[in-house]
């Protein structure tokens, strides 16, 4: 014997067509928030190895200054002297280069626009200029002039 | 039968009322995930590092009895948990994140900074 089918009340085609909006709404407000987080762990990236980079250069370059024996400032070339090798670092084209030894100069690829030697009550100072997102950072360097600077120059004006 | 009631569907209130959690929750997670992703330094945290160390290896240099002297940020002097030999400068900026933590000897610390 045959069941009589019950027939359930279909949505109207009204009800459907707001459930597919608002489904619709939905899926773009995720689709945004996906795209947006994507955008953003791609910037947080690109940051994060920016100042990694930084981080690396400048604590070498502490390291570089605190190691060394002498510094000199000599036409633009900051030579940074230790007891086996001398350091060199100048500004080309607005980037920072450096030199190590007898090896060629290589970009550090920071920007720098100034390498100088101030003399600030009587002590010196090596004092670098990065543009910094709009600013200025100035990473400064006090250095005692001794003996070791004036062997290390002899030496130097002997090559 | 069970099958032929009618069950009322949402007013216009309760959908909308939904849409407001679901987009609610939706900025919640994505402040939650900007502030979790972005840099814990930032760019201008970093240059003020960089003066501080500057003015802190210059200072240790220092044969002067003066003062360490920062207008770019405070710092606050601390014991340090591992040696009683140490003490530990932290360097704050304006809004309350560390900026640098410099160690010290304690007779150091006594000629420069206390």
């Amino acid at each position: 014997m045959m069941r009589p089918a019950n027939n359930i009340a279909a949505f109207t085609l009204f009800e459907v067509t707001m459930v597919l909006a608002i489904m619709g709404i939905l899926v773009s407000i995720i689709a945004i928030t996906l795209n947006r987080f994507n955008e953003q762990l791609k910037n947080s990236t690109q940051v994060q190895a920016e100042l990694n980079d930084w981080y690396l250069f400048r604590s070498n370059l502490w390291r570089e200054l605190y190691q060394s024996d002498s510094l000199k400032l000599n036409k633009d070339i900051l030579a940074i002297y230790h007891s086996s090798d001398s350091i060199l670092y100048t500004i080309e084209d607005d980037t920072l280069k450096r030199k190590s030894g007898k090896q060629d100069w290589a970009s550090t690829h920071f920007e720098a626009s100034g390498l100088r030697e101030e003399i600030l009550d009587g002590k010196h100072q090596f004092v670098f200029e990065f543009p910094w997102k709009n600013e200025v950072m100035h990473l400064r360097y006090s250095s005692k002039k001794t003996i070791k600077n004036q062997v290390d120059t002899y030496f130097d004006s002997l090559q | 039968m069970v099958l032929n009631k009618h069950i009322a569907g949402s007013g216009i209130a309760e959908v909308v009322v939904a849409l407001a959690i679901i987009s609610i929750c939706f900025t919640v997670a994505s402040l939650v995930f900007i502030r979790a992703t972005s840099a814990p330094m930032k760019f201008q945290d970093v240059r003020i590092q960089t003066e501080i160390q500057s003015e802190v290896l210059m200072h240790m240099y220092d044969e002067s009895d003066e003062e360490l002297n920062l207008a770019s940020s405070g710092y606050r002097k601390e014991q340090d948990l591992n040696s009683d030999q140490l003490e530990q400068c932290v360097f704050e900026g304006s809004d309350g994140r560390i900026l640098w933590i410099q160690q010290w000897f304690s007779f150091q610390t006594a000629k420069g900074t206390r």
